[in-house]
């Protein structure tokens, strides 16, 4: 958490916006531990898979506001305003009421993921309310790692149409997941 | 889906996504444009807005509802930037409304006691709220449409903001037209129909601009 780590975490995002695939994972690899850190700290009763719930909707909205993070300010203000107003949504939506002071963001040790694969459950949910072809670009690219070459020759469909399935399934993602939530607020708590 | 999974589609999302920087401003002022084309054509600006503008009560009517917009649409943008609150921003949003308050005592104070009252009641009263009213609603939705692309922690804060935002512009292509230059006038008619469009966006921003 030192200066380095801020300075790496700006290059990384910079990097991102000029197309760098590789910087812009690396940037969410980075950021993911601090998400997972605040919420557990947040949700202590929580099961590991809701804290990851959690933690992937988060990660889903930095991916649909990084453009509001302007290049000359620093990138965790930015980060920790992001974490903090979809984590409390996240509690709101699961029928809790939490506060994120941002001391919170100082002392939190970043969070290891609890023992086994970090499964999504939601993602499963909501990734079948896709249309089938989204879904399975979703799956091919996420899940099997295909590159968007790969599956563009394996769906038949050029590779710009691919990038535009992804970033629209992607952005449905984020507001179904969101959606779906608030349909059963119940079912999520435990 | 793992998480390490997810940041791999992300990783591959390589389309940007646009934010709200350039397209506030643009949809703002192609709204602006059009909507004073239109009503324009249809009421035409005050003949002698040329030489009135000279006057001090004229430059500050001409004045107000654009410099509250510009004030608005900038603290709207810098609230939609996680972590970034009103900043300056706030002075201008504060000053316009004490320069209006400041003329409309002054004109108070200027004017026998029994001209008071109409001076403020005017000709066109209706005609300038609704006028404004109208013309905020586009400038609302087109302000609110961009700023969907931002991510403000203050949804119904950034909402009103949106609402200043429209009313400002409405009122700044209104005044084009409106001959009523007492100060006692526009500080009250322009500035309900502005809290009007802002009280709107407040209420469909705290909706609409969750994320």
């Amino acid at each position: 958490m030192g200066p380095a780590d801020q300075t790496s975490l700006e290059a990384l995002l910079r990097a991102a916006n000029r197309g760098d695939e590789g910087a812009y994972a690396a940037f969410l690899r980075a950021v993911t531990p601090i998400v997972r850190g605040v919420a557990r700290a947040r949700g202590p009763g929580l099961a590991p898979e809701a804290i990851e719930d959690i933690v992937q909707e988060t990660l889903l909205a930095i991916h649909q506001k990084r453009q509001t993070w302007r290049e000359d300010l620093p990138v965790r203000p930015w980060l920790y305003a992001i974490v903090r107003y979809k984590v409390v949504d996240a509690f709101r939506a699961r029928g809790r009421h939490v506060q994120v002071p941002i001391e919170d963001f100082a002392e939190v040790l970043p969070g290891e993921p609890d023992a086994d694969p970090t499964l999504w459950s939601d993602a499963e949910r909501v990734i079948a309310r896709l249309d089938p072809r989204s879904a399975r670009i979703v799956r091919a690219i996420g899940i099997e790692g295909a590159s968007i070459a790969q599956t563009s020759a394996d769906l038949q469909m050029t590779e710009t149409a691919v990038r535009v399935a992804l970033h629209r399934a992607l952005k449905r993602l984020a507001s179904l997941g969101a959606q779906m939530i608030d349909l059963d607020p119940e079912a999520r708590t435990e | 889906m793992k998480t390490d999974e997810l940041i791999r589609a992300m990783a591959a999302d390589s389309l940007r996504p646009r934010g709200p920087r350039a397209l506030l401003p643009a949809v703002t002022l192609v709204g602006m444009l059009a909507l004073a084309l239109a009503f324009l054509s249809v009421l035409g600006p005050r003949p002698d807005l040329g030489t009135a503008i000279m006057r001090l009560p004229v430059a500050v009517k001409q004045a107000f509802p654009p410099l509250l917009a510009l004030a608005a649409g900038g603290a709207a943008l810098r609230l939609a930037c996680p972590g970034r609150f009103l900043g300056p921003w706030a002075l201008l949003l504060a000053a316009v409304p004490a320069v209006l308050l400041l003329a409309a005592v002054a004109e108070f104070l200027a004017l026998p006691p029994g001209a008071r009252m109409p001076a403020m009641m005017g000709r066109s009263s209706g005609q300038c709220l609704l006028s404004i009213g109208l013309m905020s609603l586009p400038l609302l939705a087109a302000a609110l449409w961009a700023l969907r692309h931002g991510a403000s922690s203050r949804p119904g804060l950034s909402g009103a903001l949106a609402g200043l935002l429209a009313g400002g512009a409405a009122a700044a292509v209104y005044s084009l037209h409106c001959t009523e230059d007492s100060p006692l006038f526009f500080a009250f008619w322009y500035v309900l129909a502005i809290l009007g469009a802002t009280a709107l966006g407040a209420l469909l921003g705290a909706r609409l601009l969750r994320w």
